[in-house]
């Protein structure tokens, strides 16, 4: 019982943790400088992560569908079949899980680190807010990172989707690549892609929320990361479903 | 934070901006967003799930896509599908066009399919309204040719019925009319013969849908086939409405006999046989190619053998489509393709109705059959007893397999004893069939000629009919 | 009271609680300008509250902080930057970002602040760490200096405005006596040559007699006692009178 009080209360926090994130997005002073310096953290550092996995993922995914589409003679489909499992659910989610792993953690143990050495107070002492510094351009970063992390994402799955096919088959990459995205429409390219900020907010909200609230020293700081990757992975997963029927609710036709 | 991070940040957000637009280049490209294009439309009664954004080819090229679709404000009304077209696709978009929705492969999206024109026909205009075929659906395909069988059958009565009236008319009076006559009866009977086939295949392929044991767009892999029933099904289509046209001109002559009141002419007096044979004969050269080419008689010969060979056709592609490996499930479970075209080899195979039990009644000829004044056998009302009696014993068993009538007759010459044992059979499949309300496609007759008897039973040689059901 | 200069940092009747715990009771002190303030007292009785509070970073549940004569306490996050600029602050474990380098630490304030250009900040924050000794360390991060270093770092980003007030938090706690020693003349350079408001949190007698112009002592919360260094040994609570005649810092 007193857990589920501590849980909703933690909740609770969390929730105007984030409203005061957006609230503070869109007042000024913007640190524009501190938001490109996490982007480049936050998106360029993560991008050969995205792209090796991308790789691997989409030849992983091609080689599963060429077994399963070779039964019905249908290997023609194999590029369009892969551009719409990545593109519409895998690339971002697969991207999410990623990034809340690696960034994540990062946030979470960055800022916990600057709470418990009292780095968040210094800053505060020399008259910045330390919130929109740290917080906001963090969450800020993220939401921007993760939109084009998936896009990397999504074009290296379907290159390794290329390069596994044409070891077995030897098509042409602009045959590959024209089939693959001839098949999908702007609701099945647009509206998932966009979704991904949605992922970054939540990636970067609670591990900026752990982080920026931890206590108890070098232990609360591991305690702090360890949680960013596990909540944020868990939200992202079940915001995703929402956001997905929410999807299909404004774009019926990506439904099928 | 240094100018080299931010180049790279820079760099980083514009190439990813980049790899998303090239996207969206190939997206668009390939629903022709970023051609010059032109608007048309066209009605369907249904649209199968075709949706906004969905592709559009003109002659099987991509062509762009469907921009809107109009519901329509009642019942009667119909969808209508506002599309793209992209321009340099225009000079083969004719008036004459004909719009219609396709699947893309195996279990792909629905498409609109538009025809190429023809090349002495108006370009189509903007914003115009393109010709439109309904959806091609298999269940539609089912109740046209449902619908064209039962037009042929009743055409077919009404042929035969006018041309036996007519031919019980003027039979003895003229004897051109007895050939023509001739020579369209054959076609008449075999293409009754097809019919009755056709309905009976499509009755089981119809059994094995709704049984599951096919998917019915999966169905379109067999291509092939497919398009060969659909050529069949036009071709039939095209068939019956000639064959309408000329038997209503075959009538018009026929009550012109009938106006001319010889029937009872002929009846009444023999005085103006003369006379009446004249007339008779007039109209009857009308009939049969008074008019040069395009004689009525001519025309209903050559339409007559068209349909029969459009039948034909119909009835060997509905036959394979048994055989195709969707359904082939389905008839391996039942046990049995037809058992009408069973022969008495492939019943004594080990295969027949492999995986099913069976149970056996000995029904003794004696006590079935009495003789009439032909020497023809026919049931007695005691063998009808007998049936009765047998099939209660029978219908305890599960009714999920063949139900199988073997004859046995051990009399004369092979030929003979086949014949002979194949009518015991046929007898005692009419009147079980009809008595019990059994499925007819679920009873075989297979004719065993002459076969020792039983040890212990009956000695000699086994005269009679056996009736034996499989079971599962 | 009223002929008297403003004192630059004056709390009045302050209390400050998290949940239960009381850490402060109704205290009151004023600190005059250009002087050093030394709080003494056991650990966990709300010495760092106390300098956290004059510097904002936590509010008082009741009762006023007066800062250049101004109450801090209900000043909107806004005036309280413009507040904050005229005050340094020295934490216990120097607090250097330390995703940036000794340099970039020092010339973080002025970047915030000042809208000079990139060379002259460079050269001010240069200027500032040769002066604390530490003119070899610009571009050293900060997880590489030792204790002392880092204390003196600090001390350099928390002068790097050139704050009226200085609130030091434990300067000599981690460090050597020599080192520590250090760190007070650097102390009372800053006192005596910038004229700047010291308030000094810390266990070590020896060093708070060396600086301190005043004292307080705080005991549950409580002012218990406050005075020079010598009202302080003569003081009526044994307690103080005990902690005054320890040699070592505790």
């Amino acid at each position: 019982m007193e857990n589920a009080e501590r849980a909703i209360e933690w909740f609770g926090g969390l929730s105007l943790f984030a409203g005061q994130v957006i609230r503070n997005s869109f007042s000024p002073p913007f640190e524009f400088t501190e938001i490109l310096k996490q982007i480049f953290e936050i998106g360029w550092r993560s991008a050969p992560l995205i792209i090796l996995s991308g790789l691997a993922v989409g030849s992983v995914l091609s080689m599963h569908t060429r077994s399963t589409l070779e039964r019905f003679g249908a290997e023609s489909m194999i590029p369009t079949a892969l551009a719409f499992a990545l593109v519409k659910e895998t690339g971002p989610l697969v991207t999410g899980l990623l990034v809340s792993g690696r960034v994540g953690a990062g946030i979470g143990a960055e800022l916990g680190g600057m709470r418990v050495t009292e780095q968040i107070d210094a800053l505060e002492s020399l008259a910045v807010n330390s919130f929109k510094y740290l917080v906001v351009t963090r969450v800020v970063a993220c939401v921007v990172a993760m939109p084009l992390l998936t896009v990397l994402m999504n074009f290296a799955g379907v290159l390794g989707g290329f390069f596994a096919e044409t070891l077995v088959s030897g098509s042409s990459f602009t045959f590959y690549f024209n089939t693959a995205f001839s098949s999908l429409s702007f609701s099945d390219y647009i509206p998932p892609t966009i979704k991904t900020t949605v992922f970054g907010f939540i990636i970067g909200t609670t591990s900026a929320f752990l982080g920026y609230n931890a206590t108890g020293g070098a232990e609360g700081v591991g305690r702090a990361a360890t949680q960013s990757v596990v909540l944020s992975s868990i939200f992202l997963i079940v915001c995703n479903v929402l956001l997905v029927k929410f999807i299909f609710f404004l774009y019926p036709g990506s439904g099928s | 934070m240094e100018t080299t991070k931010k180049l790279i940040v820079g760099m980083f957000v514009g190439g990813c901006l980049l790899l998303f637009g090239l996207g969206l280049f190939l997206i668009g490209n390939s629903n022709q967003l970023f051609t010059k294009s032109f608007n048309v439309y066209a009605e369907f009664s249904k649209i199968t799930g075709i949706q906004n954004g969905g592709k559009v080819r003109v002659a099987g090229m991509d062509a762009g896509t469907v921009t809107r679709i109009e519901v329509p404000t009642g019942p009667e009304g119909k969808f209508r599908i506002h599309f793209r077209i992209v321009e340099k696709l225009h000079p083969i978009v004719r008036q004459d066009s004909i719009a219609t929705i396709q699947t893309d492969g195996l279990l792909g999206n629905k498409y609109l399919q538009i025809e190429a024109g023809s090349s002495n026909v108006e370009l189509a205009l903007k914003d115009s309204q393109i010709q439109s075929k309904e959806p091609f659906d298999w269940g539609d395909l089912m109740d046209e040719m449902n619908g064209v069988v039962k037009q042929v059958n009743g055409i077919m009565a009404g042929v035969k019925d006018q041309l036996v009236s007519t031919l019980t008319e003027i039979q003895g009076t003229v004897k051109s009319a007895n050939h023509l006559i001739k020579d369209a009866t054959p076609n008449v009977k075999s293409i009754l013969a097809s019919a009755d086939r056709i309905s009976a295949n499509l009755q089981e392929i119809i059994d094995g849908v709704q049984k599951g044991q096919g998917t019915v767009g999966a169905l379109f892999k067999d291509k092939e086939l497919y398009a060969s029933i659909k050529r069949s099904a036009d071709k039939t289509e095209r068939v019956v409405d000639n064959i309408r046209d000329t038997s209503a001109s075959a009538m018009k002559i026929v009550n012109k006999v009938e106006e001319s009141d010889i029937v009872p002419e002929v009846q009444r007096s023999i005085k103006n046989l003369q006379q009446i044979t004249l007339q008779v004969k007039d109209a009857v050269d009308k009939f049969q190619s008074a008019s040069g080419e395009g004689g009525v008689g001519e025309n209903l010969q050559r339409t007559l053998a068209d349909a029969h060979e459009a039948m034909s056709d119909l009835s060997d592609n509905t036959e394979a489509l048994k055989h195709n490996f969707l359904f082939r499930g389905f008839f391996k479970k039942r046990g049995f393709y037809d058992l009408g075209a069973l022969t008495t080899p492939e019943y004594k195979n080990p295969a027949f109705a492999k995986g099913f039990k069976k149970h056996r009644v000995w029904l003794d000829s004696v006590d079935l059959f009495t003789k009439d004044a032909k020497g023809l056998e026919l049931l007695s009302v005691e063998g009808k007893v007998k049936l009765d009696e047998a099939m209660t014993d029978i219908l305890k068993f599960p009714r999920n397999g063949p139900l199988m009538l073997e004859g046995f007759a051990a009399e004369g010459t092979p030929a003979q004893q086949h014949l002979v044992a194949r009518r015991r059979a046929v007898r005692v499949q009419a009147y079980i069939v009809d008595r019990f309300h059994l499925r007819p496609s679920y009873v075989g007759v297979v004719s065993m000629g002459a076969e020792p008897a039983d040890k212990g039973t009956v000695v000699g040689f086994k005269e009679g009919v056996g009736i034996v059901t499989f079971y599962k | 009271m009223s002929d008297e200069p403003t004192p630059a940092i004056r709390f009045d009747g302050v209390s400050k609680s998290f949940g239960s715990r009381v850490v402060l009771k109704d205290v009151s002190f004023s600190v005059a300008t250009g002087t050093a303030f030394v709080l003494l007292g056991r650990s966990g009785t709300g010495k760092s509250v106390t300098l956290k509070l004059i510097c904002g970073l936590l509010k008082a549940d009741s009762g006023s902080v007066f800062v250049n004569g101004e109450d801090i306490t209900n000043l909107d996050s806004d005036q309280l930057a413009t507040t904050r600029k005229r005050i340094g602050f020295l934490f216990q474990s120097a607090a250097l970002f330390d995703s940036i380098s000794v340099g970039e630490n020092v010339a973080f304030p002025l970047r915030r602040h000042t809208s000079k250009p990139d060379a002259e900040i460079r050269e001010e924050a240069k200027s500032i760490l040769e002066k604390l000794g530490l003119g070899k360390e610009y571009d050293s991060m900060p997880g590489d200096l030792s204790g002392g270093m880092r204390k003196r770092a600090g001390l350099a980003r928390a002068l790097a405005v050139e704050p009226s007030i200085l609130l030091v938090d434990e300067p000599s706690a981690g460090l050597d006596p020599i080192t520590s020693s250090e760190i007070d003349d650097l102390l009372i350079d800053v006192k005596t040559n910038r004229k700047a408001t010291l308030v000094i949190v810390t266990h070590n007698i020896p060093s708070a007699r060396r600086i301190a112009d005043r004292m307080a002592f705080l005991d549950n919360g409580q002012l218990v006692a406050e005075g020079t260094v010598e009202e302080l040994e003569k003081s009526e609570h044994q307690l103080v009178r005990d902690c005054m005649k320890s040699k070592q810092g505790g």
